[in-house]
């Protein structure tokens, strides 16, 4: 059998021949293809939320914490990035109390955190990362990029008199 | 035997050309870890950014109370440093000398540089950081220069050290209170 096969020339045709060669960098170039795509579904969301939540925290330092309107505003911002607003959870906290719905400066009232309170407002953003491609990083063993939650913390001290 | 010798070394039979060797063994690992470890630089670089910044905005927020009612402003240099160290040593999970802890973020300790500057000339002061930047100030600021330790992605490696400032001025904000 195998003598007939040989000698029909079917084991050494070359017709519709992809070497092992091709084989082999096409799926290099797949790993690669994808960690690129990784790179974007990863790294770009957070960078940019990295920005949001830094600008956010600058206003929970000079208002003492975060307003309503605050919270609803970055969750619009991301919900604009494309990131699901309902299960974005953001968070002004001291140790003891929540600074999340404080009085805007253009109110009166005395709930935010005074400047001389000595307690730092700790700033979480936490968003459900983007997990579309998540299962190809995986599989591949690109676990440096898949993550479930992106979530970023900061910490300020309040200016507010 | 030399025959047999010379046709398997010009045999083209299970031939992988040099360059898929190249390939395989040196660009693509060399690709990936660029990409990865640039990934994980820039989030970090931002990061630490972040981190000065938030230290200096902090520390500005200190101000010598008794100065301040005879409208000067003056920023409490002891407070001011402790306040920088806090809020680093807070973010990084850190001792509060900023020694490492077992699950620290960093993988050696932080050089912390905290200048305050309270006699600011009229029409400001400019000065460069050592990372070459120019810097100009109108009222009472901190600068924090931070040099932190960072792991790449890939553990095997050495690591390096990420080099970043933040700098905040003194502010009054009105309020209705």
């Amino acid at each position: 059998m195998k003598g007939k096969l040989l000698k029909k020339g079917h084991l050494v045709n070359k017709k519709g021949f992809v070497s092992i060669e091709t084989i082999l960098s096409m799926v290099f170039v797949l790993i690669f293809f994808v960690l690129i795509v990784e790179f974007f579904n990863y790294i770009y969301p957070t960078i940019n939320l990295q920005v949001e939540t830094h600008t956010l925290t600058q206003r929970a330092k000079v208002q003492g914490g975060l307003t309503n309107s605050d919270v609803l505003n970055m969750k619009s911002k991301l919900k604009n990035k494309g990131f699901d607003e309902s299960k974005v959870i953001i968070t002004a906290k001291t140790k003891t109390l929540d600074r999340s719905n404080v009085t805007p400066m253009t109110q009166t009232g005395t709930n935010y955190e005074k400047r001389d309170s000595g307690d730092e407002i700790i700033v979480r953003v936490e968003v459900p990362a983007h997990t579309e491609v998540d299962g190809w990083a995986l599989a591949i063993g690109s676990r440096a990029f898949a993550r479930k939650t992106h979530i970023i913390e900061e910490r300020i001290y309040s200016e507010r008199w | 035997m030399n025959t047999r010798i010379k046709k398997l070394i010009k045999s083209k039979d299970g031939f992988v050309s040099i360059y898929t060797i190249l390939w395989l063994t040196v660009l693509v690992p060399l690709l990936i870890f660029i990409l990865i470890n640039f990934t994980t630089m820039i989030k970090q670089k931002i990061n630490y950014k972040n981190i000065c910044d938030n230290a200096a905005s902090s520390a500005v927020t200190h101000l010598n109370q008794v100065a301040l009612t005879d409208g000067i402003l003056e920023i409490r240099v002891s407070d001011a440093e402790t306040i920088v160290k806090k809020i680093i040593a807070r973010d990084l999970n850190l001792n509060d000398d900023l020694s490492l802890k077992p699950d620290s973020l960093i993988t050696g300790k932080p050089v912390i540089e905290t200048k305050i500057y309270n006699d600011i000339p009229q029409d400001g002061l400019t000065f460069s950081t050592k990372f070459g930047n120019s810097i100009t100030i109108t009222k009472p600021s901190v600068v924090v220069i931070g040099e932190f330790p960072v792991a790449t992605s890939f553990k095997s490696a050495q690591g390096s050290t990420i080099k970043t400032y933040g700098v905040a001025q003194v502010q009054f904000n009105e309020t209705t209170n």
